[in-house]
């Protein structure tokens, strides 16, 4: 069967094409450019494909700082980071939804308030109760602020208003307790919200910087965007090399996507409920 | 296999002030939902409850199952108080209107879920799950997705999961309303089949008169939030205790007069646009012991009831539309300025002209099919 495509068709196929172009292009130099020697990224006019391939870039990523022990690092926290995030934002998320208590607009509207209020104005307050228990300098202090995400109960919370009570009200009956209706039938049923919040959660973890930088301080424990960072101020100049750490940093984001995209898509159904 | 007892149950809900379409009494702590509901039901028999919308079926049958708590009175399954029984330690299971499979399990899943919740061993699963999926003929879709199942199919499998587990009582909140009319009409042979094949408890509500009479062994009426009568269907078509009773069972509705009773001497005459019924012995004797004096009364008479008739002492009416149904004629008419349905044989009609409109028709109805309601409580006089 041959569709008939109008203007408005091909405008936006070009439109498209041009905005993937743009996105994508600066993500193909840095991987090209991470096997370039420096004369050769340096030089002018630049080139494309890397005309002396090296992997050196690459070595000397691991040999001149503990890449690996970043790597470690973030992969350990944001993990933790996002599976603790996940089950608490669906269970608060899931209490706000489908429970009664006193005052609990009251509550939800100051769990609200406080996703008004900028990270950074926060973060002084944080740091100085992070200081006052003495958890700074440690995994705690990577992992702990993060295992609570209002965004991310405001998220479930949104998915599971729009649930409809039968399927609980059935799990109930079928002889479910209180918490076996959360773990085998809503949290399972909210898949690919729960995906889009997988990916939020550790992106968010993976890529944060301020906080990892001011609340420790022993190289030990930096995460990656911190460890680059200190490469930037340790050796400024040494750019194919950057690029090599930052190609490499890119690929467990890109796995989860890859990964989750599937989810997505077997997340998507329904039809239990007729209405 | 069970009894249910429900003694003075009563559900109030608190008040929410959007909300003034009902037609409930309010209290000063809420809208009195269901009010004073009193039934035993016995083992192995199959209760629907019935009644227009908005008139707390679903709420009592909610109040059985656990999921709303319960304002007044007393619940009981096999004499234990159930009160304060979660729904997980009731041991009931419930088909609820618009299906709830879990959507991300397969209909296999779906089916031993409430087994795998208690714990229950693989071969046990296996063998209950094969066996309920026989009963319903729903063996080959065991590994579909529910998504992938008609109306039809998804109705068998949610009763398919309430069966499984062998519940005391099973509840259904209007399983088939969701159908189309002739799959309706064949899930209702088959619930009537399946109810021959399992022994539990059925408390079953609908809206459909049609319905609760082909289902129950007893059926209760509701009217907002009261229990209006209680019997079989046979006694509730035939007694009716009240007009909304009267007017609710039977398709068409039964058709209603104004009329006058009168009392001489113990005997009761009623009198219709002029017509003269002198009733029966069993009638007289009734009203009689209830005391009944000479008043104006409503008169029912269901359309299967009336007889096309001849002579004087006989109603005149007009034809307005007739119906062809095969078998039989239904006549609407106007007599007198009301309106009523006679229902008559294809056969008795055969060769007059009734059938056409503006074609003039007399008729008449023997005493004992009359139901005579008082204006005032519009409760049957007799009972
Ligand atoms: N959660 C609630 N809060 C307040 N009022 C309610 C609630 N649920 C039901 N009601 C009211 O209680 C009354 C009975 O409701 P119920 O659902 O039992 O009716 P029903 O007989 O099942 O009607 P339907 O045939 O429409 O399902 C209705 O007037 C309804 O508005
Ligand atoms: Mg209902």
């Amino acid at each position: 069967m041959k569709k008939k495509h109008n203007l408005s068709y091909w405008l936006m196929f070009v439109m498209m094409t041009l905005i993937a172009f743009v996105s994508f292009f600066p993500f193909v130099w840095m991987f090209l450019s991470s096997f370039k020697p420096q004369n050769e990224l340096l030089s002018m006019p630049p080139t494309f494909f890397p005309e002396n391939f090296t992997i050196a870039n690459y070595t000397s990523v691991f040999k001149q700082m503990p890449f690996g022990q970043y790597y470690i690092n973030s992969l350990v926290t944001a993990g933790l980071n996002t599976l603790v995030g996940v089950i608490s934002s669906s269970l608060i998320g899931y209490i706000f939804a489908k429970y009664d208590f006193p005052f609990k607009n009251a509550i939800f509207l100051v769990v609200l308030a406080c996703m008004m209020i900028p990270y950074e104005t926060l973060m002084p307050t944080v740091y100085k109760l992070m200081v006052g228990i003495k958890w700074t300098n440690s995994y705690k202090v990577l992992t702990i602020p993060y295992f609570v995400n209002i965004f991310g109960i405001f998220l479930m919370r949104q998915f599971y208003l729009d649930l409809p009570d039968d399927y609980l009200e059935a799990a109930e009956v079928d002889g479910c307790s209180q918490f076996e209706i959360w773990a085998r039938i809503a949290m399972p049923m909210a898949n690919s919200t729960t995906s889009s919040l997988v990916i939020f959660l550790f992106m968010a973890s993976y890529n944060s910087f301020m906080w990892p930088l001011i609340s420790v301080d022993t190289r030990k424990l930096f995460t990656l965007p911190v460890g680059i960072a200190s490469m930037v101020w340790d050796r400024g100049n040494q750019y194919a090399m950057l690029l090599a750490a930052a190609s490499m940093i890119i690929v467990p984001v890109c796995i989860l996507f890859a990964f989750m995209q599937r989810k997505f898509i077997e997340g998507m159904t329904s039809g239990g409920i007729k209405g | 296999m069970s009894t249910v007892t429900l003694k003075n149950i009563k559900k109030v809900y608190p008040k929410s002030h959007n909300d003034n379409k009902h037609n409930l009494k309010e209290t000063a702590e809420g809208v009195l939902a269901v009010d004073d509901f009193n039934l035993e039901i016995k083992d192995n028999e199959f209760i629907v409850l019935v009644g227009p919308s908005g008139c707390g079926k679903s709420t009592t049958l909610r109040m059985v199952a656990g999921l709303e708590e319960i304002t007044g009175g007393e619940l009981y399954i096999d004499d234990v108080l159930m009160n304060e029984v979660a729904p997980k330690d009731r041991d009931i299971s419930m088909v609820f209107q618009n299906y709830a499979l879990y959507p991300h399990m397969t209909v296999r899943q779906n089916m031993e879920f409430p087994l795998k919740v208690q714990k229950k061993k693989k071969e046990y699963i296996d063998k209950k799950v094969e066996e309920a999926a026989e009963i319903l003929g729903i063996t080959e879709y065991l590994d579909r997705k529910p998504k992938a199942l008609s109306g039809g199919q998804k109705q068998r499998v949610a009763i398919g999961r309430a069966i499984v587990r062998e519940p005391k009582v099973l509840l259904m909140d209007e399983p088939l309303s969701n159908l189309d009319a002739k799959l309706r009409n064949q899930m209702r042979a088959e619930i009537l089949k399946l109810r021959k094949r399992i022994h539990t408890t059925f408390i079953y509500v609908t809206h459909d008169q049609t319905e609760a009479m082909t289902l129950g062994d007893r059926i209760v009426i509701m009217k907002d939030g009261v229990v209006q009568q209680i019997g079989t269907p046979q006694e509730v078509f035939d007694n009716p205790h009240n007009l909304f009773v009267a007017g609710f069972i039977g398709t068409p509705q039964m058709n209603f007069y104004d009329g006058r009773l009168l009392e001489d001497n113990g005997k009761y005459t009623v009198e219709i646009q002029g017509m003269k019924v002198a009733l029966g012995k069993e009638k007289n004797e009734r009203l009689k012991a209830n005391g009944v004096v000479s008043q104006d009364v409503t008169v029912g008479v269901r359309p299967e009831h009336i007889v096309l008739a001849e002579g004087d002492n006989v109603i005149r009416s007009v034809v307005d539309v007739s119906e062809m149904m095969g078998s039989e004629v239904h006549l609407h008419v106007t007599a007198n300025g009301q309106e009523s349905i006679i229902i008559v044989p294809t056969n008795v009609i055969r060769g007059r002209s009734v059938m056409d409109s503006g074609a003039e028709v007399d008729f008449s109805f023997p005493e004992e099919v009359v139901h005579l309601f008082s204006k005032e409580t519009q409760n049957n006089l007799e009972y």
